[in-house]
């Protein structure tokens, strides 16, 4: 009898570690935990930008004070955005996770394009599956990874292969573009429709694919305040204005460059 | 392991005598004990709350999500499976033989458990990826490619949930200690018999509980999967990583997903409870 | 036949060792105070212990020898062994507890269980608590069941350890029978009673610091006990009577007072030092006083055992000068008394 209660002691820990578990499975559906200051003044401008730019958010805030970047996917970010997460300023990898903040009433400011950016059809370094045209995203005989079309790169690929009217052969839908590259460049995958922008980070290889020219996605910045605070407002500027610290940044990382024109005016 | 094995040795609830009166704990403590309870409350009863409890059918139903079901099974129930048949001769060499760097093999035992689930797909994609220190051999000779198999998704949830069984049954097999089996040796027993007939008959609550442990970790498994494995429906897309695609897409399908992940957890646990765990 | 134990068993920390020791069939008592070695050297015979050097055999044929990497593993030897802390498999019932033995030797399950039926009916478990859990049972109960598992296999050698330590003193006396005519053609008794010595035992072993310090019959080993511990250890008076009340009449007709309540067939036992002998009458608190014959004295050091004959025979040690002074020799007829409150009654 003693033994066993000894035991049980032990099964009671293990117990614990799994309501620790569940509580952590629970918690990617509550609102995101950004560390985030409330309205922006007194703490940091707190900025939240699409995974894709984490290279560029890195250089352009390299050493400065008074900023704090959140980076995620950007529907993530939207989401948390909306359960109350305490934010500045959100840049998003493309138009519609932009809508759907400013639908959720959790973006006041008007948005800007800064930047655009391509799909490439990429492959490792060396092109070991042989890839020579998009339609070879149809071969059974490779690895092929897309990004899930629940986020934005992934939705475009879609809109891309389904106007270029090619059967996918998929094996698996990452939930990020960067996780996509990275098993791209680990030789994991064959090949893969990323980012221009990701290709280039990860050094992987690209095969030329017309196709793919006409679906570019647009990044957007917007204030979440409808009247923007003067160091919200400069952090803005550094991605908005044509010249500034931002636009270089993205310019030297493959992004295409754009005309600081209104979501609005521009094609989706 | 090591808080764990010192609080089983002094966590003799026959040898204790009665508990303390309330009256005699220092309110405080009761008080942040409480609030600590709350903490871990708190989420499930978010939860609840926010449940679409009249659309669960419909939003359950979904071909998706029940395809994902599927998936789920199969890959928690074979890597559970994984962790009985590599699990149980490791547990045994733990307790039972005198190992030169105790200290070293333990904490890779342990490290599945605190290591980032996305590192340890990483770690999975460099040993037994295509290109990995051991798949490129797996890929040259036996022509198997793990990664973004259903294979690769039990590899990867084995992985993670390992430890978790090790641990359980190693602890109890420590608790037992070796005599009954010397006794059995000297009532005609070779070490397969006595494996069978005393040892495993013994720590039957602990095979249990760590077999359980270690099916509900493999369920719940997000990242190592995610990461070696990918995510394709009907192949590797499991119900957290459906549950994480339906957070983009349709909130109220996540909680629905995530209501019965919960609900098997807290069933997994509760059953720990009555039926493995003696007062 | 016999086990012939002749090397060293390395414990963390000591060392066990017995230089040439045969164990011939019938009863062998091992005793020697806590922590000489008793346990280990069953161990070793049960081969749950190897010997770091030297040669083991059992009934001609080895089953240790290091050094021509030779080594019987327990399953094989033969070699039952009751442990001191029973080690019943709590899993099973009693029933295939005392079994289990039986069914590695290759028996179905049922004829297992009839014989395993037929030696607890033989030990006294009542036939009730052959399907319960050992863990439901009474001590005494678990230490039948524990000899009975341990007899089921019809060993070559019993090992005894610590036999009769938690059985209820009503069984003692049909347990003792039990191992007095075990099957086992060698029963290695592992004791701290003396009674168990005197009742039992065939030949003793005396262990003292890891080594063998005496052995030979009860008698040989008397008179040479090798140790402090087993000189007082063998010194011990055991006496068989019946009791009633809080008196005890022994076979001699002599009438003894003890100081707890007993009926039936007893032994009382009594250390050496506690009689106390005169040449007159005593007077005073002694309630037991007897005449006797003075049969022998053996002088060891400063002490005296006095063998005394009469109504009941007994030894009593008392100092070399007190020897002197009473002027005692053989054939000398004197008083010797025993407070009541040193005797112990073993039912």
């Amino acid at each position: 009898m003693t033994a066993l209660n000894v035991a049980g002691g032990r099964y009671r820990r293990r117990a614990r570690l799994r309501v620790a578990a569940v509580s952590a499975a629970v918690a990617v559906l509550g609102p995101g935990c950004s560390g985030a200051a409330d309205d922006g003044d007194g703490g940091d401008v707190v900025v939240m930008a699409a995974s894709s730019l984490t290279d560029v958010i890195e250089i352009v805030f390299e050493g400065r004070e008074g900023v704090t970047p959140v980076i995620a996917g950007s529907s993530t970010l939207v989401a948390q955005l909306a359960a109350g997460a305490g934010a500045d300023v959100l840049i998003t990898a493309n138009s519609a996770t932009m809508e759907q903040a400013v639908s959720d009433g959790s973006v006041h400011g008007e948005p800007v394009l800064i930047a655009l950016n391509a799909l490439v059809l990429a492959t490792p370094a060396g092109n070991p599956g042989g890839v020579t045209a998009l339609a070879d995203l149809g071969r059974e005989d490779l690895l092929i990874g897309l990004c899930a079309p629940e986020v934005p790169c992934g939705e475009l690929a879609r809109q891309a292969l389904d106007a270029a009217g090619i059967e996918l052969s998929a094996d698996t839908l990452e939930l990020n573009v960067r996780a996509l590259a990275s098993k791209l460049s680990l030789g994991e995958l064959d090949a893969g429709l990323v980012y221009a922008t990701d290709a280039r980070m990860a050094g992987l290889a690209t095969v030329d694919a017309p196709e793919l020219s006409d679906h570019l996605t647009g990044y957007y910045i917007a204030s979440v305040s409808a009247e923007p605070p003067p160091q919200v407002q400069a952090v803005i500027d550094d991605f908005a204005m044509g010249g500034s610290v931002g636009a270089k940044a993205l310019y030297a990382y493959g992004f295409l460059g754009s005309d600081s024109r209104p979501v609005s005016a521009v094609p989706p | 392991m090591q808080a764990l094995t010192a609080a089983s040795h002094s966590g003799d609830a026959v040898e204790r005598g009665p508990a303390r009166p309330a009256g005699q704990l220092p309110a405080t403590l009761t008080v942040v004990g409480f609030v600590a309870l709350g903490l871990l409350a708190l989420p499930i009863v978010g939860l609840l709350q926010r449940a679409p409890w009249t659309a669960l059918p419909s939003l359950l139903g979904e071909s998706a999500v029940l395809e994902a079901l599927r998936v789920s099974l199969v890959v928690s129930v074979s890597a559970a499976a994984a962790c009985v048949v590599l699990g149980l001769p490791l547990a045994i060499v733990l307790a039972r033989r005198r190992l030169r760097f105790p200290r070293i093999v333990r904490a890779v035992v342990m490290l599945p458990m605190v290591l980032p689930p996305v590192v340890a797909g990483t770690a999975l994609l460099f040993a037994l990826g295509r290109r990995g220190l051991v798949g490129q051999w797996l890929e040259e000779w036996f022509g198997v490619s793990l990664p973004f198999t259903t294979a690769g998704s039990v590899v990867a949830a084995a992985f993670v949930a390992l430890p978790f069984f090790v641990v359980t049954v190693e602890a109890a097999l420590r608790q037992a200690g070796d005599e009954l089996d010397e006794a059995a040796a000297t009532l005609g027993a070779g070490a397969w018999a006595t494996l069978a007939h005393v040892t495993l008959p013994t720590i039957r609550p602990a095979l249990a509980a760590g077999t359980a442990l270690a099916w509900a970790r493999a369920l719940g498994e997000f990242g190592a999967t995610l990461t070696f494995a990918g995510n394709f429906p009907g192949r590797t897309r499991t119900l957290p990583l459906e549950t994480y695609l339906a957070l983009e897409r349709n909130p109220e399908a996540a909680v629905a997903i995530s209501l019965v992940l919960m609900a098997v957890a807290l069933a997994v646990l509760v059953t720990l409870r009555d039926r493995w765990m003696p007062r | 036949m016999t086990v012939s134990f002749d090397g060293r068993v390395a414990r963390s920390g000591w060392t066990l060792r017995v230089d040439g020791l045969d164990i011939d069939e019938g009863v062998t008592a091992v005793i020697g105070a806590n922590g000489t070695g008793k346990t280990t050297l069953g161990r070793a015979v049960a081969g749950l212990d190897r010997l770091a050097d030297g040669r083991l055999e059992i009934a001609g044929s080895v089953a240790d020898d290091p050094a021509a990497s030779v080594f019987v593993p327990a399953h094989r030897r033969r070699v039952a062994m009751v442990f001191q802390d029973l080690r019943l498999f709590g899993h099973l019932r009693v029933i295939d507890n005392v079994a289990f033995g039986l069914r590695r030797a290759g028996a179905d399950r049922a004829g297992a269980r009839r014989q395993a039926g037929a030696l607890l009916e033989r030990v006294g478990v009542d036939s009730a608590a052959w399907p319960r859990r050992p863990a439901a049972l009474s001590g005494g109960q678990r230490q039948r069941v524990a000899i009975a598992r341990a007899l089921a296999p019809e060993p070559e050698v019993l090992i005894v350890d610590e036999p009769l330590a938690s059985v209820d003193s009503s069984g003692r006396a049909q347990l003792r029978s039990l191992l007095g005519d075990s099957p086992a053609r060698h029963v290695i008794l592992i004791t701290h009673d003396p009674v168990d010595v005197a009742t039992l035992a065939e030949r003793v072993v005396v262990l003292d610091g890891g080594a063998v310090a005496s052995r030979g019959s009860a008698a040989e080993v008397t008179a040479s006990p090798g140790c402090e511990w087993a000189a007082t250890f063998l010194g011990a008076n055991v006496v068989p009577g019946r009791a009633h009340g809080t008196s005890v009449t022994t076979e001699g007709g002599l009438v003894l007072a003890v100081a707890e309540e007993a009926a039936g067939a007893v032994y009382v036992t009594f250390p050496a030092h506690a009689v106390t002998l005169h040449r007159d009458r005593p007077a005073g608190s002694a309630r037991n006083a007897w005449q006797a014959e003075l049969r022998r004295v053996d002088v060891d050091g400063e002490r005296a055992r006095v063998h005394l004959g009469g109504p009941v025979a007994v030894k009593a040690d008392v100092t070399r000068r007190s020897a002197d002074e009473l002027d005692l020799r053989p054939g000398l007829t004197i008083w010797a008394s025993l407070k009541a409150t040193e005797v112990t009654v073993v039912t």
